[in-house]
């Protein structure tokens, strides 16, 4: 039995040794050798590279030279046609803005309600706001005020009231106008809000007809926390020097809020009243200027007649 | 970047005025009263009937809800805001229009729970404990809501027998 599987083993061996042989056999038989320089192999690298652009342009900006436009991007001119060209591959960062990324920030303060408190509105008190202007395009924001309600209409049978405490809003303006004179701001933007509170319901009087009676009851003081989100389209137009004004409209969802067995609170500082979709404000702004980016200055220089073609410098 | 910001606000300035109209007046009732609504425990349905009188025990000149000869399907409860009970006494009358010298008490307890929303002002809703009643004509009372409120829904389901054992309606 030993004997039989040896010779197995030995005829397997001899099989794979053969086998190997015929394959490299057959290989170089199959093998072709191909010349290494031909006229398609001298105009192959010019074929294959016609259409980079990259190569091109490289070439271009050899023969040319160049500067940097107000916008960022460098431009070409080429020495000997005069064309010029925008280098499309070398975008400056925050190129296609006019102005610098940080151009200012804007101190406001929101005077709507406390004129409409003069004229009989019973909830708000003022709020400031603060935006990081970059590139007169884009602006941070963070609004942080103080809301307080005290009502009791006249044909309602309760007082609804909400102790003074502060509210906050983030969230950021889009300058449409954002290459324009920055004197001038049409703007929309987003903001979340968010207000801790308390609230309570007074002097509740309840008829009850059928059984001819009265009830006299108050809803304690709720602590209560909301967050809601504003859409917000503006303007804004430059006064005097460093001050501006401008309104926005504002419409606004409540997002979350606490719940009570109570019911709503009718008034939550920061959003105003619950029935009111759209509000408005109305803000005074101080601007402190950091830098912002001007035009360059060009001085006309005097016309020198001997100046040639071959005189003008290239970048070769 | 900068035309997708541009849509996005687009997209919800427009959609702002549709999601904005929900928000005035007071839609409910002014005041939380559990409307009760006829039910047959034969059938199941809902069913008219005026068999049937029905008044607050000790309000005010023994007042009158609701006058045997008014055909109705449901009916308003008034609930009383000073104590945390409130019963009803149901009486029932024949086809002539006799009383019948039958008669049920529905008996209520509940919690007040002060209440206030912007549009409907403040309010008791009421958080319902147990409610007792009588069985000569009532079947059972079925308490969908247990918590009373404002909201012009059916609170209460009162299924009466509507045929006597030889089968006749009464």
């Amino acid at each position: 039995m030993k004997s039989l599987n040896r010779l197995v083993a030995i005829a397997t061996v001899a099989i794979i040794a053969i086998s190997v042989a015929w394959a490299d056999n057959s290989n170089q038989r199959r093998r072709h050798i191909t010349p290494l320089n031909t006229a398609a192999t001298a105009t192959q690298s010019i074929n294959e590279t016609r259409d980079d652009t990259a190569r091109i342009n490289a070439a271009r900006r050899a023969s040319s030279t160049s500067y940097q436009r107000d916008d960022g991007y460098y431009v070409y001119v080429d020495t000997v046609t005069g064309e010029e060209w925008v280098d499309s591959t070398n975008v400056p960062k925050g190129a296609g803005m006019k102005y610098d990324l940080f151009s200012g920030i804007n101190i406001g303060v929101n005077v709507w309600d406390p004129i409409m408190r003069l004229f009989g509105q019973k909830h708000g008190l003022i709020d400031f706001s603060a935006d990081v202007n970059l590139y007169n395009r884009f602006f941070p924001t963070v609004e942080i005020g103080l809301g307080s309600a005290n009502n009791a209409p006249a044909d309602r049978n309760f007082t609804y009231k909400s102790p003074l405490t502060v509210y906050a809003k983030l969230g950021l303006n889009y300058n449409f106008l954002f290459n324009g004179n920055p004197d001038y701001q049409f703007f929309g933007g987003l903001r979340y809000g968010f207000s801790p509170f308390k609230w309570s319901v007074g002097n509740i009087s309840l008829d009850s007809p059928y059984w001819g009676n009265t009830s006299r009851f108050d809803i304690p003081s709720q602590s209560a926390t909301a967050g809601w989100f504003e859409i917000c389209l503006g303007l804004q137009i430059k006064l005097h020097k460093s001050v501006s004004a401008g309104w926005t409209f504002r419409y606004h969802s409540i997002l979350h809020e606490t719940k009570s067995e109570h019911g709503q609170p009718w008034y939550i500082p920061g959003y105003g009243t619950r029935g009111q979709a759209l509000t408005g404000s109305f803000s005074i702004y101080y601007t402190l200027p950091i830098k912002r980016k001007t035009a360059p200055i060009i001085e006309e220089l005097p016309i020198d007649d001997s100046l040639t073609a071959d005189s003008i410098p290239s970048n070769k | 970047m900068v035309k997708f910001f541009n849509y996005i606000l687009l997209v919800l300035l427009l959609s702002a005025p549709l999601s904005s109209c929900s928000t005035s007046g007071c839609l409910e009732n002014g005041s939380a009263i559990p409307l009760a609504g006829f039910y047959s425990s034969q059938t199941g349905s809902a069913f008219s009937t005026k068999a049937i009188e029905i008044r607050g025990i000790d309000a005010p000149n023994d007042s009158i809800l609701l006058h045997a000869g008014s055909v109705v399907s449901e009916i308003y409860l008034p609930m009383r805001t000073d104590v945390t009970t409130t019963e009803w006494e149901l009486a029932y009358f024949n086809e002539e229009g006799m009383e019948m010298g039958i008669y049920d008490v529905i008996t209520l307890n509940y919690e007040p729970i002060p209440y206030f929303v912007e549009e409907c002002g403040a309010m008791y809703v009421y958080r319902v404990e147990n409610i007792d009643y009588s069985t000569n004509m009532i079947d059972s009372i079925v308490v969908k809501t247990p918590i009373i409120t404002n909201a012009d829904t059916e609170s209460l389901r009162i299924y009466f027998r509507t045929e006597t054992e030889e089968g006749s309606e009464q």
